[in-house]
């Protein structure tokens, strides 16, 4: 999380995927980097086993979500990540990228 | 109460304690977020001031930055958290070189304190600061009993949590962490060793004091008073070494704490500290069968990313059932790639042949992480 918001303040496009299981570090994160709320995408857990299907399945997840946050456009994220994030627009506050 | 107020109206020695003042401090800290769980010694101002004067060093000195916390640790954050964990005042040059060691492995600025593998610092201490201080090196090495090791072990995992914020389901994503986690800290039993100490083995002098640091992920006992034959007793050391829970990528570096009976035997037979380590490195490892048998071949036939063999799955993908009988089966998968990747340390009591394998993260740029204790010259 740190790196993305690192990367957009030096004015470089970036979005996050997280899994809903680590939601909370994600947003811990952004607070202390001083963008609470800073939108990320998120799939659900796990990843790190999943088969090809399996991640092919989250890939159709994120990247729509992805696509969103860097048009900057404020949508809610995929119905299937559950406990996905509420969609609060959340910038790092420089780049202008919306994301 | 503020804290400021616990300095006030210095007791005579004798004199009642009246403890609530007291209570109502530790509940402050609670209160404050400041803990591990458990009470911490109220950190006042002239208690902190105590500590900073067993140092020279200036208490505003910046001993690491990390940017991804926005965060720096100064000396008097460490002397802060050191007489919350119970220190001594006169620890302080040991608490900052055991954090200087903790830094300078490298997991902080890699995002090791936050990982979900959930490890913690697994603090070595070497030299006349052992004697000096109070550190236990010999029974119950890794157990309770003794404050040097206690609470310089609980000094760096407060630090962690109060100076740079890493609290369990905030930034510290452990899935299940480690009890370690409050405290690991040990002594190097050097007077029963039978080889160079640790801290002379890394390059620093036999009077020197000085702390290791590994970032472990859990610590393991090896029970074995059946044999005097040397590889047998390392054959069962690289059997825990080689445990499939373990494995996550195809090779990993190990800390061997032996116990002074084990370490006795196996130079007796002639064996140098450089002789265990490279038939450890030859001896981990696991029949590529067991991999399967775990889900894990993946790793061991090119890396943690790797796909896997042909007719296998991984994960949650379908269960991979029988496996034994397939191609390769009994191939040896070595997952020690150099006797270079095997620390070994003696501790504990020679009353038994009990010796301990502790399972590091990764690879960071150091290993071990190590400072050397400086002197205070007043």
């Amino acid at each position: 999380m740190a790196d993305v918001i690192f990367l957009e303040r030096r004015g470089v496009p970036a979005a996050a995927i997280c899994t809903a299981a680590l939601r909370a570090s994600a947003d811990a994160m952004a607070a202390i980097q001083g963008a609470p709320g800073y939108r990320y995408a998120v799939v659900p857990h796990p990843v790190s086993s999943l088969d090809d299907e399996g991640l092919r399945t989250h890939a159709k997840l994120a990247g729509p979500q992805v696509l969103d946050i860097l048009r900057g456009i404020d949508t809610e994220p995929a119905p299937n990540a559950r406990g996905a994030s509420s969609g609060t627009p959340g910038t790092a506050g420089t780049s202008g990228t919306g994301a | 109460m503020a804290l400021h107020e616990a300095d006030q109206a210095p007791r005579t020695e004798g004199e009642p304690v009246d403890v609530d003042p007291l209570v109502e401090a530790i509940e402050y800290c609670y209160a404050q977020g400041w803990t591990d769980g458990l009470p911490v010694v109220p950190p006042t101002p002239a208690l902190v001031d105590r500590f900073l004067s067993e140092t020279d060093r200036d208490p505003d000195e910046v001993l690491v930055h990390i940017p991804q916390f926005r965060r720096s640790a100064t000396v008097r954050q460490v002397a802060v958290n050191a007489a919350m964990a119970g220190c001594r005042p006169d620890y302080v040059a040991v608490v900052l070189a055991a954090f200087e060691a903790v830094v300078d492995e490298g997991w902080p600025a890699a995002g090791g304190w936050q990982s979900t593998t959930g490890g913690g610092p697994m603090l070595i201490v070497n030299g006349p600061a052992r004697h000096e201080l109070g550190f236990n090196s010999r029974g119950n090495v890794f157990g309770p009993g003794f404050r040097a090791n206690a609470t310089v072990g609980r000094a760096m995992r407060l630090i962690i949590m109060n100076v740079f914020g890493i609290r369990p389901h905030e930034l510290d994503q452990s899935t299940q962490g480690t009890t370690g986690k409050y405290s690991l800290c040990i002594a190097e039993n050097e007077e029963e060793s039978p080889w160079a100490p640790l801290h002379v083995e890394l390059g620093d002098a036999p009077s020197d004091s000085a702390l290791s640091a590994v970032h472990v992920r859990s610590v393991d006992f090896v029970d074995n008073r059946h044999t005097a034959d040397p590889r047998q007793i390392l054959n069962d050391i690289g059997d825990s070494i080689a445990r499939t829970g373990t494995i996550v990528r195809l090779h990993k570096r190990i800390c061997v704490v032996l116990g002074p009976e084990h370490a006795q035997l196996l130079a007796g037979r002639g064996m140098s500290k450089q002789d265990v380590k490279e038939y450890l490195t030859e001896c981990s490892f696991r029949r590529r069968d067991d991999l399967r048998r775990a889900g894990k071949d993946a790793e061991a036939s090119l890396s943690a990313h790797a796909d896997p063999s042909p007719g296998l799955t991984p994960g949650m993908a379908e269960p991979s059932g029988e496996v034994e009988g397939a191609e390769g089966g009994d191939e040896r998968i070595s997952v020690l790639e150099s006797p270079d990747d095997v620390l070994v340390v003696v501790a504990g009591a020679p009353n038994a042949g009990v010796s301990a394998v502790a399972q590091p993260l990764g690879f960071p740029p150091h290993f071990p992480g190590h400072a050397v204790v400086r002197p205070h010259k007043c």
